[in-house]
Parts: C-alpha cells; structure tokens; sequence
C-alpha cells in the first residue's frame, strides 16, 4: 500500500507540473491582456488542484500556499483585488515558487525560505488573508475538502435542487489518504443528505481486505451550493473512486440526461435508482488514457519499421510485373503502403508530447535570469504545439536551459549597450520548434551583440585548440565554442559559465541522434539551432551508389540531380571542383573521398551531381557514382550500438535487407569546409 | 560454481568468451562500410532490425585486421551497457566448462597488446586461455569530439 501510495504521489506530482504550466501559460495571458478572464478562470482552478492534491497527500507547505494563492485568486476573479502590474508580478511570484514548492517534494531540495515567505506573506495580504483569521494558513491538519463547500461560480444564488449520487471508493482510495467518510461529511454541510448504503460488493470474511473500502452509496443531497460543488469533490477524488451526480429536480430536468443513452432519468425517481450518465459540463480530462510501458511502445514501432522495410522489399519484387497484366496486385500494394503510413502515424503519435511541456518552464527562467543580470528580456515561445518522443522532450529542458542562460548571459546586451546600439532596451529572445521532415527543429534566436570571434579565437589558440596563425572562417571560429571545456566568460558569472560549457550541451543533443548548429552575426544575434530526429521517422530518400555502397539523401533536401557537362564543372587549385549552376559556383563534395570509400567514380563528369540545400544551409553539388531510385525508409539508430558517425544522419535498412547510411547534409557541407582550410593551414604552417 | 566459456580463435590463440554475454552466431558477410571509423570496425549489419557494428577482434587486439571470407565467424554479443556488438573472429570452437578454482583474474605482469582487452585466465586442460573482457572489447576507445567540422583533420588539436 505503502507503494500505491508512493504511485499516487509521483502521479500527482506530474499533474502538478502540468498544472504550473497551466497556471504559469494563464499569467503570461493575463500579462498579455488578451482573454484575461478565462485566464483567470485556468488559473484558479489549476492553483485549486494543486491545493487539493497537496492536501490529501499531506504536503503542508504546498497546501498552504496553494490556498493563500487560491484565495487572493478568488478576489481577482471577483474584481475585489485589482488586477495592475503589481497584481501580475504577485501572479508569477506566486507561480515560481508553487513549482519550486513542487520540486522541494520531488527532489527534496528545499525552496528558498525567502522568497516562499515574502510571497506567501504577500498573497496573504491580497487576498485579504490574516494569519489569525485563516484556518488553512496555520493549520498543520489541513483539510483536501474544506473548501468544496464553498459554492464556486456563484452557484450560491440557485435554489435548492436535489442530486442523486452514488459513490463508489476504489482499491486505492484509502491509501491515498482520502477517508470516504471525509466525502460524506462533507455532502452533508453542503445541505440535507440522505445516505443509503450499499453492501453488495462486501466480500466473505475470509477475503476482506481492510485497505480497500468494499462499501458504496447511494446518496440524496438537497443543496444550494450547485453542481459545482459536486464538480470539485469529484475532481478531488476522481483518480480514487467513482462519485456520479446528476440532477433530480423536478423544476430541472437536464435534457442531456434524458437523451444519455443507457440513462435511466426519472425525476421522480426513488434516490436509491442507478446513477445516469453524468450530462455536467464537459470536462477537458474526458479521453480516457492508458498507461503503457515504454519497452512495449518500442516494441510496436520496431514492428512498423519491419513492415515498412517489407513493403520496399516487395515493392522491389514486382517492380518488373507488367502493372497492366497485375492490377489488382499493384492497387493492393498502394493500398497497403497508405495503410502502413497511417499505422506508422499512428505509432508516432502514441509517443509523442508537445514541446510547450518544456518551453513552458522557460519564462519563469527568463524572468529568474532578469533579476539576477539585470538585463531586461522579454521571450517569446512559438511552434510549442509541434510533438516529440516524450522521453526527449524530458532530456530536452538541461540544454535549453543552459542555452538560454547562455543567451542572456553572453548574447543579449544590457539596457544601456542595446541603447547605444540603437536596439529596443528590452531584449528579445525567440524560441521556436517547427518540423521538417524526420526532424524537430528547435531555434533559439537572440538579438544580442553576436559572437565575439575575435575573443574566441584567442582563446581558442591560448588553449591550443587552434594552431596559432590560423585563419579558421567565421563558421569555424562560431564551432568552437562547442569544444570542450571552451569557456570565453572572462570571470566565472553565477548565470553560466560554471565550467559545463556548450560542449555539454552538444553532447546531450547528440546522445539524443541531434545536433547543435549555430549562426552568429556581429550586432545582430545568434542562434542557435537543435535538430532532433522523430522517434519513429520515416523518410523519403533517393538512393545512390558510390563504389559498392548506397548513400541515401533526403528528398526534402535535394533540389536537381545532373549528370555534368564536362564545360560547367571548373577545376579548382585547393578547394576542388566547383559546378557552374544557375550562375552561381557550387562547390562539388565528392562523397567518395569524404567517406574514403574503395573503388568510386572520380571524375565528376562520369557522375550524377546531386544539388542539395541543407536546411538553413547554402546549396552545394554532391558527387555520387549513379542514383538507384527513391524509397520511403526507416530511419534506425546508429547510437544505439555504435555512436555518431560524421556526416551521417542514421541508417536505414533496404529492400534487400542490408544496411545503409543516411547522409547528415549540414555536416557533410560544413565538415568539407573546415577540413579543406585545416588541411592547407597545416600545410602553410 | 561453474562458468561457461565459448572458445574462439584468433590466429593460432585461443580466447574465451563468457557465455552469458553471447546472443548469437553468424557467418561473415561483408558489411555497409561506415566512414570515419578506427580500422578494427568493418562496417556495419542489419541483425533483426537493428543495427550493429562489426568489431574485427584480431585488429582490435593489435594482431592485424582480418582477410575475413566465408569461414569466418561473427559473435554478436551484448555490453553491460545494453549495446549489441559483433566481434569478428576466425572460428569458434568450443563451449568450455571451468570450476571457480580454474580461474584467476589477470595477471598485472603481462604485457602484449591484447592483455588490455582480457578480465581473466582460464586453466583448462593443461593451458592457460585468456577471458576477453566484452565491455573493454565494445566500449569506444577514441574520443568523439564535439568540433564535428574538423574532428578527424590532421591539423585539429595539433597545436605544438
């Protein structure tokens, strides 16, 4: 029981991130002034069910403020408290410290004395609260359900209407703390309550578990008080039992419930009658869920990578059928290869998690990092909805975080810089998340004073990462900052620079399949970009021949392929081969000498020229012996057994069952680049 | 206490092989090649959907790579860490039973490139084998630097 318990607790402990999340997304659109009222409305009852669930779990300090917040919420929601700057400030406060609160029970690190204090203290006074006259403020015994006799929503001006109940506590109610009796005591100060109850699920003696309450009832309550009432004990307790309700008033009869299938509305009804469906307004928990485990989801999407890998070998079969001699097979296949996409969607899907679970976090890093720094930034979150594996959504929030600080940190001036550079004193930090392809692209992009490469540089060569004299490019001297232990804070600051530099969080991204990438320009800004693979990602990619080995490009990626004529291929003294192109030189990597593969085809005019444009990247020509054709593939991990592999995004396996690499354009591009200008350094120097 | 052993050849040395840590046999096949690799990974495999790097044992002993043909054999076997490997050998031999007084761990005066990759000695039947330690033996031994740009260029890090 000890464990359920345990369960419980973590259980609720999730929602209560969620719920901050919640509550901290409301504030930021009260802020913002738009819709403030159904703001207010989200923020109250998610700050009400964390005081409901740290209550029945016995977590005291949570409770407490919880309830002062709630209450100085009650009085914004009345208009009784204004609703100023000063009133939102009180608001994030009040949010920064409820997840603080939240992770002193999760980790066991205390929150801050001070601030949990001034803002208790201060909600306190808000809402009208005196320590003397708050029952809840000081009481150690707090009570989960006090409060539901409050009517909410001013149900307290209805008449008196009847409600037939029936309440059934399940096997867990009674370790999670919640004495049913609690439940029908409460009914009772709600208004005149008939209790009726029901023994059929009594087992034998032999069989009686004293943890679990074998009773039910069948309740009759005569209240004022409103459904809400109701609404907010079943919210309580929702997780543990089963707490129906529906109306019986005669004056009232709920059209909903007459019409619920299986319903059985009598108002005139006899109390003890089976509960109806409950026709209440809908609630946004109303999708059932399942818990299942992660090895079993794996376990499903290996099986549509196989059934994906199947169709290409099948596909490759009847590829020299006579489609006219075989339509029927050939309209089948069409039809199997959509059905395995929306089975693959859906596999993808049953994993996924919105970014906004961690994005949501940031701003009260944000305005954290503002107090300490003095600087003033002002962040701005979009593409929060796109969805990604939920296990890298949770290993997502270390390198932001440490991204962001960076950013403000290093990137974004102070209010006096950003004047004398004539920008807005208030800087401006963008996080976004789109899609592309097989990959989540998350951006952070700041318009602060850019990457002071002169100084890196320096560095670089103090630390004998560089060879001195070296002239590396922008991009290179950008790179180096991702090298490890590369720190270019002067002094150590408290915000960042603590020796876990970019190379950490390079490293997470990477142990992840993804990759760090960064543009800076002086003045300007940086920023940075992570791309992360989908879990289940499935690609559309040409296939190629170099040598004896396939190379897959992505097709989002490719914009022509060509075979050369031999006059608009100009051979270059250091940097190779360069492909006039649409009036413009493109450099030429010839895959085969960049993979050191045996036996490929070295003049390019003898070749295909594949034209890529790696996203956000300038286009370039890659050389490969011939292309086989284009495939939906399953991209499969070369982490999981091996590690990252250079210019190479994953791996996939064909139609003949063998495997092959899937090409990482940005590196292949960039890798190019750099080793050219290395090589020749080296040479030079 | 018994332990079991596969018993594997590399040249005309024998090694053993906790049996614990072998998921299967396969013959040689020539693998997808995969770039920027130390010399002693041959490529990689498609095992059951997942993908597994060949390790040539005799290379990653510092015994020379192997010329692998269809003799040849392939133990796929499993780290601590949950990572699958397939080691590269000439032919497996034996299933070798020991009793816990047939076993010593290493000797530390040992030398040759091989001692390294060995957790053990086994006395069996008037010799002494080598147990290959298998986390050593699928554990990365170079660094995976995060200057993706010009990690494996001669002239990164090579500031005097």
């Amino acid at each position: 029981m000890a464990d359920e318990e345990a369960e419980l607790r973590g259980i609720f402990l999730l929602e209560c991130d969620e719920l901050v999340g919640t509550a901290e997304a409301s504030v930021e659109t009260i802020r913002g002034g738009g819709g403030a009222e159904a703001a207010i409305h989200a923020l109250f009852r998610a700050v009400h069910s964390i005081k409901g669930g740290a209550g029945a779990f016995g977590l005291g300090r949570l409770a407490d403020f919880a309830h002062a917040f709630e209450t100085y919420m009650d009085r914004l929601r009345k208009g009784t408290a204004p609703l100023d700057a000063a009133a939102v400030d009180l608001l994030f406060d009040g949010v920064d410290v409820l997840r603080a609160l939240a992770a002193e029970v999760r980790e066991g690190e205390p929150a801050p004395a001070a601030r949990y204090d001034a803002a208790l203290r201060a909600l306190r006074a808000a809402g009208g609260l005196e320590v003397a006259d708050s029952p809840a403020a000081g009481s150690v015994d707090f009570d989960p359900l006090a409060d539901a006799a409050v009517p909410v929503d001013g149900g307290g001006s209805e008449a008196a209407r009847l409600y037939r109940i029936r309440f059934v506590p399940g096997p867990k109610m009674i370790g999670a703390g919640i004495d049913p009796l609690r439940i029908l005591e409460t009914l009772k100060e709600l208004g005149a309550l008939s209790v009726e109850l029901d023994a059929s699920r009594l087992p034998a003696l032999a069989e009686l578990d004293p943890s679990v309450c074998a009773f039910a009832w069948n309740l009759t309550l005569e209240t004022a008080a409103g459904r809400d009432a109701l609404d907010e004990i079943r919210d309580m307790i929702d997780d543990v039992a089963t707490f129906e309700f529906e109306a019986a008033a005669p004056s009232a009869p709920d059209p909903a419930a007459l019409e619920a299938p299986g319903s059985q509305p009598s108002p005139a009804a006899p109390p003890s009658l089976p509960p109806a469906t409950e026709p209440a307004k809908p609630r946004e928990k109303a999708v059932p869920t399942v818990r299942v485990d992660v090895p079993k989801l794996e376990r499903l999407g290996n099986m549509v990578g196989e059934l994906i890998i199947t169709q290409a070998f099948l596909a490759r079969q009847v590829a020299g059928l006579d489609p006219d001699a075989h339509r029927q097979l050939f309209r089948a296949l069409d039809e199997m290869s959509q059905h395995i996409r929306d089975l693959a969607d859906s596999a993808t899907s049953i994993r996924a998690q919105p970014l906004r679970a961690v994005f949501s976090r940031f701003g009260a890093l944000v305005r954290e990092l503002e107090k300490s720094t003095g600087k003033r930034v002002r962040l701005e979150i979009t593409g929060d909805q796109v969805e990604i594996d939920k296990t890298v959504v949770e290993r997502l929030s270390e390198p932001l975080t440490h991204l962001i600080r960076n950013s403000i940190d290093h990137g974004v001036e102070d209010a006096a810089g950003r004047a004398a550079a004539g920008k807005d004193p208030v800087g401006h930090l963008h996080l976004r998340a789109e899609q592309r392809g097989a990959q989540v692209v998350i951006e952070l992009v700041d318009d602060g004073k850019g990457i002071d490469r002169s100084r890196v540089l320096a560095k670089a060569v103090e630390r004998g990462l560089v060879p001195p004299g070296a002239t590396p490019s922008d991009q290179e001297i950008d790179e180096l900052i991702f090298l490890p232990g590369f720190s270019t804070a002067e002094a150590v600051t408290s915000v960042s620079g603590r020796g876990v530099g970019m190379d950490a969080v390079r490293q997470a991204i990477g142990e992840m399949g993804g990759h760090v990438g960064l543009t800076s320009r002086p003045g300007l800004g940086t920023t940075f970009s992570l791309h992360l693979p989908l879990s289940l990602a499935i690609l559309d990619a040409m296939v190629t021949l170099v040598g004896r080995q396939n190379y897959l490009i992505p097709i989002t990626a490719i914009v022509e392929s060509l075979r050369p004529a031999a006059a608009s291929v100009v051979r270059m003294d250091d940097a190779g081969a360069m492909l006039a192109w649409r009036g413009a030189l493109l450099r030429i990597v010839p895959l085969g000498a960049e993979f050191g593969v045996r036996d490929w085809r070295t003049d390019p005019t003898q070749c295909i020229l594949v034209i890529v444009r790696p996203s956000g990247g300038e286009p370039f020509a890659l050389q490969v012996d011939d292309l086989i054709g284009q495939e939906p593939v399953v991209v499969k991990s070369l982490e999981k057994n091996y590690r990252k592999v250079k210019g190479v995004s994953g791996a996939t396996i064909l139609g003949d069952g063998r495997p092959a690499l899937i090409l990482d354009l940005p590196t292949l591009s960039a890798a190019t680049l750099a080793r050219r200008r290395l090589e020749r350094q080296a040479a030079e120097g | 206490m018994e332990s079991q052993f596969v018993s594997f050849e590399i040249g005309d040395a024998t090694f053993l092989i906790p049996i614990e840590r072998v998921v299967e046999f396969r013959t040689w096949s020539e693998p997808t090649a995969v770039p920027h690799t130390p010399a002693y990974v041959r490529g990689i495999v498609n095992i059951r959907g997942e993908i597994v790097p060949i390790y040539d044992v005799s290379a990653r002993l510092g015994k020379g790579g192997t010329q692998a043909g269809s003799r040849h054999v392939v133990v796929i076997v499993r780290g601590n860490d949950g990572r699958s490997v397939g080691l590269l050998v000439d032919a497996v031999t034996d299933i070798v039973t020991a009793r816990a007084d047939d076993m010593a761990p290493m000797p530390a005066i040992e030398g040759g490139d091989a001692t390294p990759f060995m957790s053990g000695v086994v006395f069996v039947a008037e010799k002494i084998l080598g147990v290959t330690d298998v986390d050593r033996l699928v554990e990365e031994t170079f660094p995976v630097s995060g200057f993706e740009a010009g990690a494996d260029a001669p002239a990164a890090g090579a500031a005097p």
